[in-house]
């Protein structure tokens, strides 16, 4: 072709205006900066910070005065951020299970902590989130904990994320502290669950929490070109709680000033502890490395010249591990939210949320409730990806809330729990309900009774779940129940 | 049917109606099938083993009090 034959030109040149125009991302906010406009073929890149164990008031931004997170804080000033965000589930499988496929956990027979060794695992047929952004494109990783299937063809690899570092076959690390493994007289040098793989090269002292965090600056650095989607699932702050030392003396002399006259720990049900201060040093210090760590990916993002077009998530897998048996309660406070991790109150299953797009979402607080499902479909919509409704059967795209005007179902729509399991927290197999201000809980197998129990909070003027109004306001009790029993029906598989 | 009231609580039998009984056992039972359909290998009485810290040469003993 003779490029200076201007009518040879003209249908090429159409041609290319009709694709581009064709493959132009629909914006997925209304508030787009031309500024900031991204070629038209680029999408955001997305980075997950999917944190675990971590509690409701764990952060400063969301109330905690005793952990320093000023970098998340930060974070959160950019971001919307949810105060009325759930788990799936209140332990952390079914809530990965449930971010992966956009279902309720019990749809994919997942509603228990998966322990070792098991064949329990993700189904493979799910089409994960990897997969569907791996799918529109996405250059897709995973960092950390995965806890869906130990095996070598139930891992993250198989489930959408073509590159992944540090996944180990278990629900924690065997050590925060190289080589990263279980060493006692049990395991002696064996080969264990808990180790971390990937790691060898580090050396005596490394700390598990920054040691991920060299692998996804890496990862973003590599893939800094394309559109990347990295899930990093920090093992911290699980247990064991251990902390990264230079950080270890300041919070012990934190913890020795605070002057608190009420009882360290509150009674729950079932002979249960909850923890009613924070006041734990070594966890204190494990937050301030995770923050300091969540500023090192930021920071390479904006060196990079990433930042503007990077959604960053930033989220948990359950409550605070706030609440255990005996004298032993958890190492944080979910206050003033009743009972943590494993429990279906509040301090069990309200985590933080924070969805951060410089120039594309307009930070703010967002109190609609959300649930773990809806990241799936909500990062569809970001990425200008279509839903897939046949596969987050039961999350719904957050967008309409990000722009400020919640769509109807956001709106009216209930959330539900069940966690037909006893936990090591001391909760018993329970179903919990929430519409509105109201919540319903359903104790199905109390073992201190031979009853069923329910009980009835107003979450607007009773937050920490005291006042059982169950007798008080029965038509409300019969209308959550009804609810509820629906929902199981419907998110009950039939075989 | 006097089953299904026996086992609801705190409700006052007079306040009861026949769909929350009929709510409560299907809650009940599909509690109990979910629980069923988690497959093998999990424990229903759970376990404190997830909540227990590792103890390796890295962690010193006065951490171990904190959790």
């Amino acid at each position: 072709m003779n490029l200076n034959d201007r009518h040879s030109m003209q249908p090429l040149f159409a041609l290319l205006c009709f694709w581009a125009i064709l493959t132009q991302p629909t914006s997925a906010l209304e508030s787009r900066n031309d500024n900031q406009a991204k070629p038209a073929n680029a999408k955001p890149n997305i980075v997950l910070f999917f944190i675990d164990d971590l509690g409701y008031t764990d952060l400063g931004c969301y109330g905690s005065a005793f952990y320093e997170t000023p970098v998340i804080d930060q974070l959160s000033k950019s971001s919307v951020r949810f105060t009325d965000f759930y788990s799936a589930n209140p332990v952390c499988s079914p809530t990965r299970a449930a971010l992966m496929t956009g279902k309720a956990p019990q749809r994919v027979g997942i509603t228990q902590w998966i322990n070792q060794p098991n064949d329990l695992h993700l189904p493979l047929p799910e089409v994960t989130l990897g997969e569907a952004l791996g799918s529109a494109g996405y250059q897709t990783g995973y960092i950390g904990k995965w806890h869906l299937g130990e095996k070598d063809n139930q891992q993250p690899s198989e489930q959408g994320f073509v590159w992944m570092k540090s996944v180990n076959r278990a629900g924690q690390p065997g050590s925060y502290f190289f080589p990263f493994k279980r060493r006692n007289k049990r395991t002696k040098n064996a080969k264990t669950y808990w180790d971390v793989p990937d790691l060898d090269d580090r050396k005596e002292g490394d700390y598990l929490t920054d040691e991920l965090t060299d692998h996804a600056l890496s990862f973003i650095s590599k893939h800094r070109d394309q559109p990347f989607f990295l899930c990093f699932a920090h093992y911290a702050v699980h247990t064991p709680i251990q902390a990264p030392k230079h950080l270890l003396a300041k919070y012990q002399a934190k913890a020795s000033a605070i002057r608190f006259s009420g009882p360290e720990f509150i009674d729950e049900r079932n002979n249960s502890k909850s923890r009613a201060i924070q006041n734990n040093p070594a966890y204190g210090a494990m937050m301030e490395n995770l923050d300091n760590n969540v500023g090192r990916v930021l920071e390479h993002l904006k060196k990079l010249e990433l930042g503007n077009n990077t959604i960053v998530i930033f989220t948990s897998d359950n409550g605070g591990l706030s609440t255990l048996p005996a004298k032993r309660p958890g190492p944080t406070s979910c206050r003033p939210l009743r009972a943590g991790k494993g429990w279906t109150y509040e301090g069990g299953i309200r985590i933080p949320l924070m969805v951060a797009w410089p120039n594309q979402i307009k930070p703010g607080i967002c109190s609609t409730p959300g649930i773990t499902m809806d990241i799936y479909p909500t990062l569809l919509e970001l990425a200008g990806e279509k839903q897939r409704p046949k596969q987050h059967l039961d999350g719904h795209s957050l967008v309409s809330t990000l722009r400020g005007t919640p769509d109807d179902e956001l709106k009216n729509r209930f959330l539900a729990w069940t966690y037909p399991h006893a936990h090591g927290s001391g909760h018993t197999p329970s179903h919990a309900i929430r519409s509105g201000d109201w919540k319903l809980v359903h104790l199905i197998d109390d073992k201190t009774k031979t009853e069923d129990r329910y009980e009835l909070y107003n979450l607007r003027t009773d937050l920490g779940e005291q006042e059982n109004l169950a007798v008080k306001q029965h038509e409300k009790t019969h209308e959550l129940a009804g609810l509820l029993s629906g929902w199981l029906q419907k998110t009950t598989p039939k075989k | 049917m006097c089953f299904a009231g026996a086992i609801i609580f705190p409700l006052p039998r007079a306040e009861l109606g026949l769909n929350l009984q009929i709510y409560t056992l299907t809650a009940k039972l599909l509690g109990m099938l979910i629980q069923s359909r988690n497959q093998a290998g999990l424990s229903t009485r759970g376990t404190v083993e997830a909540t227990r810290p590792a103890r390796t040469e890295n962690i010193t003993s006065s951490l171990r009090l904190y959790i």
